[in-house]
């Protein structure tokens, strides 16, 4: 049975309007059979839906569809809406009141807030977009074109990050890999991770638990493996069937040492993990060497088949200057991230590849605010860093791993190369580019 | 009256890694190292890491002893670890 729309007003302060949102994969021709049960005709293509809200079509039944968001707002009468089917089969994923919002024009925290505001701003976006072709109606703006394709937004189903990894689009979810996060813990008492088994320990002297006391950590074990479902606002998390491996290695204050963070990598590694996320690290001089130390720890995870993923380090501040690749990114048998934005350009202090011998970057994963898991109500917020780039390539390291069990930790690391989708950006701080999930 | 000189050294912390061509035999490593005058007070199994205190003057023996890649002096006997690493 599905489930029923919510036409009940609730607490909030509503506009009278519906907000229908469709799955994303359903926006095409399937939305049409939705709207023929409640007997409505909806133009039959994604294209031809936003075409005819242009052209007007739709403005008679006062429902304006927004098929790159997937939504559609109408103001049809609540029992025309409650026989929209939602749930299961149904393209609609479920229908809602439309709720007047009122954000402090310098409110750039989003924690603040009960539903995304990434998806607001997408949605005012998306509204203004439609105004603007209505008035340049027939007069074609390649420019504004090109800048729709090369800017992702946070949408009610997907952080802008999953977009643009195209992670929205993978059928694999990590199950059966074990991925190890090491870093400041993670906050078991998570809404989004109250039922998820998580393996945890810490490494620290006089701390036995692996709780997160600085949010770091949850936030990078929120990209690696959140839920596929959030409990607010759009999906985060990649691999999220892996069995998730917790290390606190890093301590409140941010800093850690090589002994807990080698520990970790031991644990990791017995565990038989198949990839490590290592969203830290120690800043190197221009021009030195790789440590020969994480060159024989990154050959030997690699020979017991486990890959190691490290951040490329925040350092830099571009244009005018670039700080190396951090340390233990910077060896050859350590993938080293760099950080990218939604515009698909470099974040400013991303490291670049300046050192020789595994000093290089080998990928970019989305970096600059980017939503995922935190420690304090409402449990959920945006952060920037290299940080936030590593998780990404390790959840989609597992997802490949899931997909081909019998590939090695090399192949996959050769995949990811292979797989990357080639960026305008130097390939000193980006190396073969945008990772991207299969 | 003769005193000998390494009662004045200073005893070093040192960690040491093993080359991964050892990763069958990390065992021979840690009795080398032993043999070489390290005191060796943790190891990684796994990874064919050890961690301990040797003599400054026994420094160079340790990286001559087969199967060991790397040696790096972190500080003197009994100073804490440094926290050098960050979150990014």
């Amino acid at each position: 049975m599905s489930d029923q729309p919510d036409t009940s007003e609730g607490n909030g302060e509503v506009t009278g309007r519906y907000l229908i949102f469709f799955h994303p994969e359903a926006l095409s021709d399937t939305a049409n059979m939705a709207f023929n049960v409640a007997g409505i005709t909806m133009p039959g293509t994604a294209e031809e839906a936003e075409a005819a809200t242009i052209s007007g079509e739709w403005r008679e039944m006062n429902t304006m569809v927004v098929p790159s968001l997937g939504v559609a707002v109408s103001d049809m009468p609540p029992e025309q809406i409650s026989r929209l089917e939602t749930g299961g089969p149904s393209p609609i994923r479920y229908i809602r009141p439309e709720y007047v919002f009122r954000i402090a024009a310098d409110n750039e925290e989003f924690d603040e807030l009960s539903i995304s505001p990434a998806y607001v701003r997408g949605y005012q976006a998306g509204v203004d977009n439609l105004v603007s072709h209505l008035l340049e109606q027939g007069r074609e703006s390649s420019e504004t074109e090109i800048e729709a394709e090369t800017s992702f937004r946070d949408t009610d189903f997907f952080t802008w990050g999953l977009q643009a990894t195209g992670v929205d689009q993978s059928a694999f979810t990590g199950q059966g890999v074990r991925v190890a996060v090491l870093d400041t813990g993670f906050d078991s008492e998570h809404p989004d991770f109250t039922t998820r088994e998580v393996v945890s320990q810490s490494f620290i002297a006089g701390i036995n638990s692996a709780r997160d006391d600085n949010g770091h950590g949850t936030h990078c074990l929120g990209t690696v493996g959140g839920p596929r479902v959030s409990s607010l606002g759009p999906r985060y998390g990649i691999a999220s069937e892996a069995q998730l491996f917790v290390g606190k290695v890093m301590k409140a204050n941010g800093k850690g040492n090589e002994g807990d963070i080698l520990h970790g990598i031991g644990w990791a590694i017995q565990n038989k993990c198949r990839v490590v996320s290592l969203s830290l690290g120690k800043q190197v001089l221009a021009s030195a060497a790789p440590d020969k130390l994480y060159e024989e720890i990154g050959g030997i995870a690699l020979q017991k088949n486990c890959l190691l993923v490290a951040a490329a380090g925040n350092d830099s501040s571009r244009p005018g200057e670039i700080d190396p690749v951090n340390m233990p990114a910077n060896s050859r048998t350590v993938m080293a991230v760099g950080a990218i934005d939604r515009r698909l350009k470099l974040y400013v202090k991303s490291n670049g590849g300046l050192n020789p011998d595994g000093g290089n970057v080998d990928l970019a994963g989305p970096g600059v605010d980017v939503r995922s898991s935190k420690i304090f109500p409402p449990h959920f917020g945006n952060a920037t860093g290299t940080s936030m780039a590593t998780p990404h390539v390790a959840g989609i390291a597992a997802l490949m791993m899931q997909a081909d069990p019998a590939a090695t930790a090399e192949q996959i690391w050769a995949r990811l190369m292979q797989n990357a989708q080639t960026l305008d950006l130097l390939s000193r701080d980006v190396g073969k580019g945008l990772v991207k999930a299969i | 009256m003769a005193i000998r000189l390494s009662e004045f050294m200073t005893r070093k912390k040192v960690r040491v890694q093993a080359d991964r061509a050892y990763l069958d035999r990390f065992d021979e490593v840690a009795n080398g190292l032993k043999e070489a005058g390290m005191t060796v007070q943790d190891q990684i199994d796994i990874l064919g890491h050890f961690s301990g205190v040797a003599d400054a003057d026994a420094i160079e023996n340790l990286k001559a002893v087969p199967g060991v890649a790397a040696v790096d002096v972190t500080g003197d006997e009994g100073t804490p670890d440094s926290d050098d690493y960050s979150i990014t």
